[in-house]
């Protein structure tokens, strides 16, 4: 538990840290440039005529901007633009391509990946036009990285295995490191720990090669921390033991934190609590005088833990309070879990109860929400694994095939020689040899069928839990449907019965002698006779609607898009949902109203998809704003949903809005951008799939419309879908 | 005598307007109609005391239910006569109208000869 703990913590940090730390990789030419410096140097090209074509000072500027990028990226921004315009006017590409780099390491600091990959792929493009593409590896690397945060794991691994290839083409030992590290750092994630040791040794042989002291600390740290994570803490003793005293050797003082609050984690799962407490206040020490937030967050809290362990309540509560505050301003989910986690036990021996409840209700909710996201990430990276297994598979291949040539080719060679001396042998080599390839073709067919099958796996489920939230929705329907479809049929019984008696009242008025009849009283009879009729004839329909509609939901859709009404489609689910919640629920009290468009043109759809996700907006909006929890503790709100219809856009462009409200409690921006994510769900569990709007959201991506969220926490929730006309 | 229907359902006017047309020609019943439980409050707060002597209302309806307003009208109106009409003739249902004070309790569709006795009856009550 304390090591797996430990391992999580230390994950958020290595991302953090370590994908910072080898963005900057390739561009560190002279190491200990400062900003003013090189700002100074620059200042004295500027005195000389034609400085700006000078590659010399193109470089520096650069090299400023490289800097400025790390510590200031926003402000950045303008610099960087006009050593891009330099570089360019100069025609000097490769400062051209460093510069968009650069840019794009700046726009990527500021989180705008978008733009990032954007200026980075511009800088791809120019980088591989200049002979030698020296700067590419790295820049893959870069790209790698931004789609890694992105969760765009696939993407991101293939950059990563471009990046390792190129940078061997290229001897660049530098970015080879720095993309195996980033592949590490993946397999770590995915819990293949073995896999990422290997990786990372691999750093560390490389690192060793080309003597660079702190990257060697920094490899010897990770390989610590799987094995921990392994459950082999002694061995991670040993391996960081070389890495503190490393680190101690080099006086820097984020390694030695680093290295020490590693350390400080294996002592405290070895039970040595004293040098455990001896070390975590080294980094907390360190931490606050360097501005280490995250670290001293998790040293904090393990410091608390050890405090917990011996026994010491007041000072355990003391640091854990402190480590939880710092782990907030620093927003690490991960470590707030752990804190409130390590608060509520603590409270719990106390004895305070109602606290040791409330921070475990914060531990719960963090926890749910890292496992949810973990899942999800989970399945993502499962994918990406196959799709990058493959591309290794094929490399693989492909450079046996290469080595079968050029090993064939010698043996030939050799052989025609020997053949004249010994008849046999060079046969019995080449056999062997083409065994080995067998096998090891064999070896990689069968991991390769081991992947397919896997995936086929994953895919199956998925097609289950697809279905599986169509027959939930349906089931949420059929009370709502039983409703509405009862509703037509009374009307339809009860106008027939009237227009039975009018009938009957209107033979009796004719069997009277002629001119006792009264010809006004059956023109009015005769008149309701034909207003029975007509409002059979509607609820007739009505009701066939309804049941068109149900069958038409459960059917596998066909995917033909036809002309439909949107307003009677979201009008009649907008009643299903209602009823049905109604006839589940006698306590269940809501009121709806809409606003529809009377002037909305048909659209293109696929009926049974878009009420699937109408159905799933509705239900959501109803329970938000109705369930029991939240109506007891707000008396005051009346529950309301409202569905709006409107054409907007320009005459080129006109799409329809379809927007679905509720003035329930509002969704936190902290979890907005998750709700669309599949499995993600705030209904106690068991009650939803997790999948409706996730389902939602591609459906509606599927009729090339948007499906989009606000929510003013306290006020209301909107989701509204955009449709293209 | 003044009677208010209440139901979201608008065809019940036209319904309840033909079946009663001659009571309603020879003036011994008049006819009111309400499609919310809001507007049906409106409708009885116009005047104090109304002039309702009789309050039939759906009870499954968007916004305040029947069985709400059942509530809401009986404390601002202890004397005035209310039965509930619902497709949903169950016990919860049934129960829960009886107990908060609901004189009869009818299912859809209508039954329009036990409505009418219903209605006949207060005449002679009267
Ligand atoms: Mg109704």
């Amino acid at each position: 538990m304390k090591g797996h703990r430990g391992f999580q913590m230390r994950l958020s940090r290595r991302v953090g840290f370590l994908a910072a730390f080898f963005n900057l990789l390739t561009v560190l030419v002279s190491p200990a440039q400062t900003a003013e410096g090189l700002t100074s140097e620059l200042r004295k090209f500027e005195n000389s005529p034609g400085f700006e074509s000078d590659t010399t000072y193109l470089n520096k500027a650069n090299e400023l901007g490289f800097l400025l990028a790390e510590s200031n990226p926003d402000s950045s921004l303008v610099f960087l633009n006009s050593t891009i315009l330099l570089c360019r006017e100069a025609s000097y590409k490769k400062g051209e391509a460093e510069a968009l780099k650069i840019y794009g390491n700046a726009l990527q600091n500021t989180g705008d990946f978008k733009g990032s990959i954007e200026h980075y792929n511009t800088a791809l493009a120019i980088a591989s036009e200049i002979p030698g593409e020296k700067q590419v590896p790295g820049i893959l690397n870069n790209i790698g990285l931004v789609n890694y945060y992105l969760g765009n794991h696939t993407q991101a691994l293939n950059n990563f295995y471009d990046a390792i290839k190129r940078a061997d083409l290229t001897n660049n030992a530098n970015v080879k490191a720095a993309a195996i590290n980033n592949v590490a750092m993946i397999y770590f994630e995915q819990g293949k720990l073995t896999e990422a040791k290997e990786k990372y040794r691999e750093t560390l042989a490389i690192y060793q090669a080309i003597n660079n002291p702190g990257r060697v600390i920094l490899a010897y740290n990770n390989i610590g921390d799987v094995e921990l994570r392994q459950n082999n803490p002694l061995e991670a003793l040993n391996t960081l033991k070389i890495g503190y005293r490393a680190a101690l050797e080099l006086k820097s003082p984020e390694f030695i934190e680093m290295t020490s609050r590693t350390l400080a984690d294996i002592y405290s799962a070895l039970d040595s609590l004293d040098k455990a407490e001896a070390l975590f206040r080294e980094s907390i020490s360190m931490s606050r005088e360097n501005g280490y937030g995250v670290p001293q967050a998790h040293s904090l809290i393990g410091l608390a833990d050890l405090y917990y362990k011996k026994g010491k309540l007041a000072e355990a509560s003391g640091f854990a309070k402190e480590g939880l505050q710092q782990a907030e301003s620093m927003a690490q989910p991960m470590l707030i879990r752990n804190a409130n986690e390590l608060l509520s036990r603590i409270y719990e021996e106390e004895g305070n109860f109602a606290e040791a409840l409330q921070s475990f209700k914060l531990f719960k909710l963090f926890n749910d929400s890292i496992n949810t996201s973990q899942a999800q990430r989970l399945t993502a990276s499962l994918e990406a694994e196959y799709e990058f297994s493959k591309r290794e598979l094929e490399y693989e291949k492909a450079s046996l095939r290469q080595k079968w040539i050029i090993f064939s080719t010698i043996a030939g060679l050799i052989a025609f020689l020997i053949i004249l001396f010994v008849g046999n042998q060079n046969k019995n080599r080449l056999n062997k040899a083409y065994h080995a390839l067998q096998e090891k073709t064999a070896e990689i067919e069968i991991k390769n069928e081991k992947l397919e099958k896997a995936l086929d796996q994953l895919k199956a489920t998925q097609v289950q839990l697809i279905h599986a939230e169509k027959m939930a929705s349906l089931g949420e329907l059929t009370a709502g449907i039983a409703h509405e479809i009862q509703n037509p049929l009374n009307f339809v019984t009860n106008f027939s019965e009237l227009g039975s008696d009018m009938v009957q009242e209107l033979r009796e008025e004719r069997a009277r002698k002629p001119e006792e009849q009264d010809q006004s009283l059956q023109d009015e009879i005769l008149a309701d006779i034909q207003v029975n009729l007509d409002k059979i004839n509607h609820h007739g329909k009505r009701a066939d609607s309804i049941v068109k509609g149900m069958l038409q939901h459960s059917r596998t859709s066909s995917g033909e898009k036809l002309p439909t009404d949107i307003n009677a489609l979201a009008n009649e689910y907008l009643r299903l949902s209602f009823h049905g919640l109604r006839a589940k629920d006698k306590t269940f009290s809501a009121d709806f109203h809409t606003d529809l468009d009377p002037n909305l043109p048909k659209a293109e759809i696929v009926a049974q998809d878009i009420s699937r996700v109408l159905i799933n907006l509705f239900n959501n909006a109803f329970y938000a704003c109705a369930n029991a929890e939240f109506r007891k503790e707000n008396p005051d709100v009346k529950p309301m949903v409202e569905l709006s219809t409107k054409l907007v856009g320009d005459t080129d462009r006109r799409q329809i809005q379809i927007t679905v409200s509720d003035n329930g409690p509002g969704i936190p921006s902290a979890i907005a951008d998750k709700v669309f994510q599949p499995f993600f769900t705030t209904k106690p569990s068991g009650q939803g799939t997790g999948l409706g709007l996730s389902l939602s959201y591609d459906i509606v991506k599927a009729h090339g419309g948007e499906l989009k969220l606000k929510s003013k926490p306290g006020e209301l929730t909107t989701f509204t879908i955009f449709l293209p006309v | 005598m003044k009677i208010l229907f209440v139901d979201d359902e608008r065809d019940v006017e036209a319904l309840f307007r033909q079946k009663f047309r001659k009571e309603i020609k020879s003036g011994e019943l008049e006819l009111a109609f309400a499609f919310s439980g809001k507007e049906a409050l409106e409708i009885l707060g116009a005047e104090n005391p109304p002039k309702f002597v009789y309050v039939f209302s759906d009870i499954n309806m968007p916004g305040m239910s029947g069985l709400q307003l059942l509530e809401e009208i009986k404390s601002r109106f202890p004397m005035m006569r209310v039965s509930m009409i619902s497709a949903y003739g169950d016990s919860e249902n049934y129960d829960k109208a009886i107990s908060s004070g609901a004189k009869g309790f009818f299912t859809k569709p209508v039954d329009f000869e036990r409505l009418k006795e219903e209605i006949a009856a207060l005449n002679e009550g009267s």
